[in-house]
């Protein structure tokens, strides 16, 4: 699409660093790049501080589980939203297993909570992150829920409650 | 009627056992306790349109240590468990549970490793009220059993 390559962001990406944009995505109208995750960090920043892109909204980070499709298993998708100029822009990067990813909350505090979340569900390590704890689960929870290899019913059950607390037994 | 006729017409004999469960019966005061969307026919059923208090049963307190029936109304998570089993110890006997609705009775259609699969594994349970939500008139009809099954309590059931 050529409206695609006339994403200001784009543009403004090339002309900073270049080649760090490794592929561009169009989907329903949407733009989204993908890049290496060692340039995350300075993609995101110059996205968020630059005079007239100012993406000051990191509506959500996720992640998502390529097993035996892609090379590198998993991918994270920032969806970005500029509340200056209206603008949106998806920024991807492929992450491979027991690989670690730069934390984003030095640039957008938002992604304190979806990072803790991406950790706990796929086992993704975020470097420099202030808490990665574990956001959703009970603190002895065994294992990534959302890896696809992951058993639906989990490796454990709730057998009994006793006082102060509950029973566990695991699942062959 | 021996003893009866010598006292008159102005007052009535008899045991304490049916009239401590009449006093129990008479005055359910569930727990405030709704974790997902059956919590809302919950509160439909104390509404003027249902009228729990028909019932003696609309008094839900927020402090299980004043409530005598702990409606289970919703998804129990495994996160909420240990939480489900406080309030439920927490609660003064004697106690009743109902477990309304199917995530509450089997975990429903959360077959995951996140829900617990029924609350009955960490609490008993006196009742179940199927449905996904049920009707106001299926809790209604589940605290109406667990008067039924009051009334016909004996003091040595519970000792």
């Amino acid at each position: 699409m050529s409206i695609n390559k006339e994403h200001p962001a784009i543009k403004k990406l090339e002309q900073a660093f270049p080649g760090v944009v490794k592929k561009i995505i169009t989907a329903f109208g949407e733009t989204g790049i993908i890049v290496d995750k060692d340039d995350v960090k300075r993609v995101c920043r110059l996205l968020k501080e630059d005079k007239e892109l100012r993406f000051d909204l990191l509506s959500d980070l996720a992640g998502v589980d390529y097993q035996g499709k892609k090379e590198k298993r998993f991918e994270l998708v920032y969806q970005l939203y500029s509340t200056r100029t209206h603008q949106r822009l998806r920024v991807k990067t492929e992450v491979g297993e027991n690989e670690s990813v730069p934390t984003m909350t030095t640039v957008w505090k938002a992604a304190d909570w979806p990072e803790r979340e991406c950790h706990e569900m796929f086992g993704i390590e975020f470097e420099g992150h202030p808490g990665l704890m574990r956001l959703l689960t009970i603190e002895e929870f065994n294992g990534f829920p959302l890896r696809k290899d992951f058993p639906l019913l989990g490796k454990a059950e709730i057998i009994a409650g006793f006082e102060g607390g509950v029973q566990w037994r695991k699942r062959d | 009627m021996g003893l009866e006729s010598h006292l008159g017409e102005n007052i009535i004999t008899t045991t304490l056992e049916s009239l401590v469960n009449w006093g129990r019966r008479s005055s359910l005061w569930p727990a405030t306790f709704g974790l997902a969307c059956c919590a809302i026919e919950m509160m439909s059923s104390c509404m003027p349109r249902y009228d729990l208090a028909r019932f003696g049963a609309e008094v839900f307190r927020a402090s299980p240590r004043q409530a005598d029936l702990m409606i289970v109304a919703g998804t129990v998570t495994n996160k909420m468990a240990s939480v489900v089993r406080r309030i439920y110890e927490q609660m003064a006997e004697p106690k009743w549970v109902i477990a309304m609705g199917a995530c509450a009775a089997t975990g429903g259609i959360f077959n995951s490793y996140a829900v617990l699969q029924g609350v009955d594994r960490i609490i008993p349970v006196d009742v179940y009220v199927p449905g996904c939500p049920p009707k106001p008139e299926g809790l209604i009809h589940a605290i109406i059993q667990i008067q039924n099954k009051i009334k016909h309590e004996k003091f040595s059931d519970r000792t």
